[in-house]
């Protein structure tokens, strides 16, 4: 099918884009990388009155390192993130979440800020900016708000941007040099995910965790931070603490979790609890292996 | 029983081909003054045996035919066209043997083809190139159908798997290292000793992949792969022994 009829209006600058945004409001989509958005135009799930191109603002195509923190820029490709050459100790983990999205077309068009605002529950960026509690910068014409991963997404599609807001830029924190991270997924080699898991962590002296993130998505409509992040603090990574966790994640995602798609939330809890465990193993390990998730 | 494709084209073909050779063999004794037993068809020419100067290009025999019917012997009918009917009396079987090397996430349920060999018996291999590809695609087709292809329906009868996000087919990079050889042996019940081709690959190929992931499962689970697509889930299930199988 081809897209049903809409005005075109290509953003001349950020200025233009928001006036566009605040005059058209619900009446109007906007167009990053348009690897979700065309193909709902095909299908006629989504019918804009205008579509807001604003693939020529370049500005917002950058990645800039303030030390404590990276600001990606909204309409900056995945394979920006994947293909980046930097001294970084985060880098590698961009990379892997990059590698993990579809496959290398869609990561040249995709955008970071296109994936966050489409919402799916296991879109490799959202999951990470739960993670690494990112923050998630929205402008309008009249003002900027910055709000975290956790009061960005709302539920599958649906987040707090307003109609007369765009997506600025994400800031994501720096993982400090002695914190250990892993991110794997499951699901078919294109298309559709299950689950996507991320964990980061940091041993003490004494070998407990001195710091923990355990992010999962495909439990629920949002990416969810499971509660062993901060009930395993103080914790040492032992064989039996490591089943502990995997039994209290397998529960709390299947009490969290919605039943919903094509694979069970059974089936769902029990690999993302699975891929928690696998997590903590890898943080345990020399920070050599640490960096690497498993194949997919 | 096996495409029926080249086993009753390639039947149907020759016996065409048989009734043109006769009549280039006719039009040729007649231009030569020989006997038809005492010629010999070349490629592009009939000679007459045991003397090779002595010939007519296929080019005049084929221009004699259609342009210059006066130089055809009585009987023979002018143009160069034939009609081979064939229609095997019994069904050929394409045989192959696949074996398949897979790795079995058995915290996710993800199975991955590592390895795959493919040895078919497709009876006279007519084009090696054909056969192969054919094969080729055969197996992934079995493959994709092994391991993630299903039609689901809703509740309300609608399908749910309508493009190709919901209804996942294999692509590139699923692919195993496919290795592939052939067994000629030619069939006994077809004209031209073919067997076909197509259906050896789809046919073993899923066969051969739940074989190797209940192989390694065989220390784990309590149940054993009784049903397609291998989707992650399904094999999960089998690991811990909650598939539906085992809850009737």
């Amino acid at each position: 099918m081809k897209p049903p009829a809409f005005d075109y209006v290509r953003a001349e600058s950020l200025e233009h884009a928001l006036d566009t945004l605040g005059r058209y409001g619900d009446e109007c989509r906007i167009l990053a990388g348009g690897q979700s958005l065309i193909g709902q135009l095909n299908k006629r799930v989504l019918t804009p009155g205008v579509l807001l191109d604003i693939n020529g603002l370049t500005q917002l195509r950058r990645v800039d390192d303030h030390g404590d923190t990276v600001v990606v820029g909204a309409l900056t490709r995945h394979r920006d993130l994947e293909m980046r050459q930097a001294q970084r100790r985060d880098l590698p983990l961009f990379r892997r979440v990059a590698s993990l999205i579809g496959h290398p077309q869609i990561r040249y068009r995709g955008t970071v800020g296109g994936s966050l605002c489409h919402s799916q529950e296991v879109a490799e960026w959202s999951v990470l900016c739960c993670l690494l509690e990112a923050t998630i910068t929205l402008r309008s014409a009249t003002g900027r708000r910055t709000l975290t991963a956790d009061e960005f997404f709302r539920s599958r599609f649906v987040t707090a941007r307003a109609a007369d807001e765009l997506l600025e830029q994400v800031t994501i924190p720096t993982l400090d040099s002695m914190t250990g991270w892993f991110f794997d997924e499951v699901g078919h080699s294109h298309g559709a995910t299950f689950i996507a898991v991320g964990v980061t962590g940091r041993l003490d002296n004494e070998g407990r965790l001195a710091s923990l993130r355990v992010a999962a998505g495909g439990i629920s409509e949002v990416p969810v931070e499971s509660v062993i992040s901060t009930s395993m603090i103080g914790e040492s990574l032992t064989p039996e603490a490591v089943e502990d966790a995997r039994a209290r994640c397998l529960s709390e995602f299947r009490d969290r979790g919605h039943d919903d798609g094509p694979t069970s939330l059974d089936y769902r809890a029990r690999a993302a609890s699975n891929l928690v465990a696998r997590g903590l193993l890898a943080i345990a390990a020399p920070p050599a292996s640490a960096t690497e998730g498993g194949d997919r | 029983m096996a495409s029926r494709g080249a086993v009753v084209g390639s039947g149907a073909l020759t016996r065409a081909c048989i009734a043109i050779n006769a009549k280039l063999t006719a039009i040729a004794a007649h231009l030569l003054e020989v006997d038809p037993a005492d010629l010999d068809i070349e490629p592009g020419r009939v000679v007459v045996r045991g003397s090779k100067d002595n010939f007519v290009s296929t080019e005049q025999l084929v221009h004699a035919a259609y342009f210059d019917v006066r130089k055809l012997p009585d009987g023979v009918t002018p143009g160069m066209t034939e009609i081979g009917y064939y229609d095997p009396k019994f069904g050929t079987f394409a045989n192959a043997t696949h074996a398949a090397v897979v790795d079995v996430d058995i915290e996710t349920g993800k199975v991955v083809v590592r390895d795959y060999v493919v040895i078919e018996d497709v009876g006279r291999l007519l084009h090696p190139l054909l056969a192969d590809g054919q094969t080729r695609g055969a197996v992934i087709q079995g493959l994709s159908g092994a391991l993630q292809e299903r039609i689901v329906y809703d509740d309300a009868g609608m399908n749910t798997t309508t493009d190709l996000l919901t209804y996942p087919l294999f692509s590139a990079r699923d692919l195993p290292r496919l290795h592939i050889e052939h067994v000629e042996s030619k069939s006994e019940v077809s004209l031209t000793g073919v067997k076909g081709v197509g259906e050896g690959g789809t046919i073993a190929a899923p066969a051969a992949v739940a074989n190797a992931v209940a192989d390694a499962l065989r220390h784990l689970a309590t149940e054993t792969v009784t049903s397609f697509p291998l989707t992650p889930e399904v094999v999960l299930a089998l690991v811990h022994g909650t598939s539906l199988a085992s809850r009737q």
